[in-house]
């Protein structure tokens, strides 16, 4: 399942930010006259429509998984928190049909922007798809919406309160951070493709992939301070709701104020070792907005409760790159600024594409931690993992078949995806 | 049967006449690739993303409208049903690797591998879902399945037969397909008594309702098809909406004659359907979000096969 997520991870956030990217691109040929955007929207269309093939396999995939791999956990979801998952339903069917209008129909419009107009459907759809997704896990965070303290007792689901579900107390700042990492990394992935063929590509080819990653930087600068202020209300959203969660992150063993901020450090027979640094009261202002202010620790709740204390280590890891990258975004805009040619310096077309690489692990990590600092809970506080999952021995097999399926799919995927695009040279496209 | 339970058949219907039909076209991919290549594609293209989309729709209803079910449904077929979900990967992936193929060769390659792929789908998804209605193969109590008995059945093996030649029926009319001309009228009535001959040795309380209190339902059916393939005859160009309403109809007739009963009669789904407030909600979402999606499908429907190609573009 982890495997399964981990991979559709990848192929959800290219499919909410291609669109994007490609109705940018299109609107900028329109209103500029100019055949590059054009042609970038339509070579970037037919990558969309691979993608998002297998996106929706991956994504059915998974749902399919959770139906067989959780059944008890899709139980309580079917009476309690099943609505955002069948709207999401319906926002997945927007994207499906007006890509197939947007991809299929590229010259039936006199009007462009009429054309465009229906790649911003497909956009929405996208991202509306995660937003709904993205509320089920907030379910899973922050449960509400049915009698709890009745289920835990006897089991019995009651008082179900349908529209509870799609505001709980986590769910904002859950929806804001997930739509705004996803734009971050999917927008990554394609500064990498254009920095990449920038450096392969001469002339006129050259001045087409720059254009592309004029764009792709655009989304992703934007998407990156959104994804470090959110990132920054997630935790202290923590704070309030999941506060093992909280602790563990921040390695916080007892209850205290004046809290430091701990950098580095691990957990070792009832005491913290390693620790690189520690910035006084940094934590406590932080979370609570005064240095006296009071943090959860560990030794409150039962060990049995506490989540692997690996996550302080994923967490140092997420704040140091999320920084990271908002400095290095903020130098790469401040050149724009100053018109000194960034994307025609090798050596930062080097490093964004590295970067990409980082951003797609910093996703695949934000993720991790989320859900390894949830542990030992499927739904917080209410559904245990080993309550929730089916242990069938059949299950083994498929598992390790579908990790070697996927394997063989996504490179696959990617070397189709490069020969169709080299099939068709930039120049024979038509605009 | 319930309101939420007919609407759940109501989406199946949809869904499962639209794969059907694309059954149908694999197997023409398979057997007259060249002649009707292009007119298979033109059709096929902008729809096989919303077929896939409506299944994803029909399972996440089913676990809306029958949620204390899926610990069931959810433990007997795992193992079928995810190793469908990967003939369905292979499905969209090959599809779509064949859209933008500058060589002919490949192009059919992976059309062929797509066509495999599908009826493959089809026939675990068909299984599973014969499993379901008649219960053979399934343990309820033990939450158990025997997964050889569950394929090789003749119950399923007849049920799969007759669809695939309902399917290969539709895409004979569907395409006006002219090299076999006895064909469509051979595979329509050979599928109806295949599966009539299947419902009737495993599942005689469906067989009897529908000669009962399905009869005018029933020969409203029969002439239908009579009509649609009276009408393929005379090279009339409705006939083919009119094979596919008969095929839609077709399969509520089926799901209205079982239900509310599944594996074989002995479970009454309507003491699993959700309730109270889910239950109203659930249908407000399916009003709503139904409405809007027949309109995009309207709106998708006339770009993609009504609305001509302008000879020039204003804005360059």
């Amino acid at each position: 399942m982890g495997f399964s997520l981990g991979v559709h991870i990848i192929l959800a956030v290219i499919g909410i930010a291609l669109p994007v990217i490609i109705v940018t691109a299109e609107i900028a040929g329109i209103k500029k006259k100019d055949p590059h955007y054009t042609r970038i929207a339509k070579r970037l269309t037919t990558m969309l429509i691979v993608f998002f093939a297998i996106g929706t396999a991956s994504g059915t995939l998974v749902a399919l998984e959770l139906l067989f791999l959780w059944p008890k956990f899709m139980v309580l979801v079917g009476h309690v928190a099943i609505l955002p998952l069948y709207i999401e339903v319906f926002a997945f069917f927007l994207e499906a049909v007006f890509l197939g209008v947007y991809v299929y129909s590229w010259d039936k419009f006199e009007n462009r922007y009429m054309h465009a107009l229906t790649g911003v459907f497909v956009a929405l759809g996208a991202v509306l798809s995660a937003v709904f997704i993205t509320m089920l896990n907030a379910f899973m965070n922050t449960p509400v919406g049915f009698n709890i303290p009745e289920y835990i007792k006897t089991g019995i689901i009651a008082d179900v309160q349908p529209l509870a579900v799609l505001a709980t107390p986590s769910t904002l700042v859950e929806v804001a951070h997930v739509v705004s990492t996803s734009y971050f990394a999917g927008g990554f992935i394609f500064m990498l493709y254009f920095a990449y063929r920038i450096l392969r590509s001469t002339g006129d080819e050259r001045l087409h992939y720059r254009k592309g990653l004029n764009i792709a930087f655009g989304l992703t600068f934007i998407a990156t301070f959104f994804a470090v202020i959110t990132g920054i209300l997630s935790i202290s959203g923590l704070y309030s709701f999941q506060p093992e969660k909280y602790a563990a992150m921040e390695l916080d063993m007892y209850p205290q104020t004046h809290a430091p901020e701990l950098l580095g450090g691990f957990y070792s027979n009832g005491t913290i070792k390693g620790v690189i640094a520690s910035i006084p009261n940094l934590q406590s202002i932080l979370a609570t907005g005064t240095a006296n202010g009071s943090v959860p620790g560990l030794s409150s709740f039962p060990k049995s409760t506490w989540p692997p204390l690996i996550v302080h280590f994923m967490f140092d890891t997420i704040v140091g790159l999320g920084f990271g990258f908002g400095l290095v975004m903020l130098a790469i805009f401040i050149m724009l600024i100053l018109k000194m040619h960034p994307f025609d310096r090798k050596w930062l077309l080097i490093l964004l594409m590295v970067a990409a690489v980082v951003a797609v692990f910093l996703l695949e990590l934000g993720w991790a931690t989320a859900e390894i600092g949830r542990q030992p809970w499927i739904v917080y506080n209410v559904l245990l993992v080993s309550q929730a999952a089916n242990t069938s021995p059949s299950i083994i097999p498929l598992a390790i078949f579908f990790v070697a399926f996927y394997i063989v799919v996504i490179p696959f995927t990617v070397f189709v995806i490069k020969k169709l695009l080299k099939d068709r040279p930039i120049s024979s496209e038509q605009v | 049967m319930s309101l939420m339970f007919s609407i759940n058949y109501f989406i199946f219907s949809i869904f499962f006449t639209l794969f059907v039909l694309e059954v149908g076209i694999a197997l023409t991919m398979l057997l007259e690739y060249e002649k009707y290549k292009d007119s298979l594609k033109r059709f096929l293209m902008p729809l096989w993303e919303v077929t896939g989309t409506f299944a994803i729709f029909y399972i996440v209803n089913l676990e809306a409208v029958v949620p204390s079910l899926l610990l069931l449904i959810g433990t007997i077929f795992v193992v079928p049903l995810l190793v469908a979900a990967i003939f369905f990967i292979l499905r969209n992936a090959f599809l779509s690797y064949s859209e933008y193929m500058g060589d002919k060769v490949s192009e059919k390659r992976y059309l062929h591998i797509y066509a495999i792929a599908t009826i493959i789908v089809a026939f675990i998804a068909i299984s599973v879902l014969d499993s379901g209605i008649s219960g053979i193969a399934i343990s309820a109590s033990s939450y158990s399945i025997n997964l050889l008995r569950m394929f090789a059945n003749s119950f399923n093996i007849l049920m799969f037969l007759g669809i695939a030649l309902l399917a290969a029926f539709l895409a004979a009319v569907f395409f006006r397909i002219k090299e076999y001309k006895w064909f469509p009228i051979l595979s329509a009535v050979l599928g109806v008594i295949a599966i009539a001959i299947a419902v009737h040795g495993s599942l005689n309380y469906l067989f009897d309702s529908a000669f009962d209190i399905g009869l005018p339902y029933l020969l409203g059916l029969l002439a239908l098809l009579a009509v649609s393939l009276f009408m393929h005859y005379k090279g009339n160009k409705y006939a083919k909406y009119i094979a596919v309403l008969w095929f839609f109809l077709a399969i509520n007739f089926f799901g209205f004659m079982q239900g509310p009963y599944i594996l074989g009669g002995t479970v009454n789904t309507n003491n699993y359907v959700a309730t109270g407030a889910m239950a109203f909600y659930i249908n407000a979402v399916t009003l709503i979000g139904g409405a809007i999606l027949a309109a995009s499908l309207i709106y998708m429907v006339y770009i993609s096969y009504i609305k001509k190609t302008p000879k020039t573009n204003s804005n360059y």
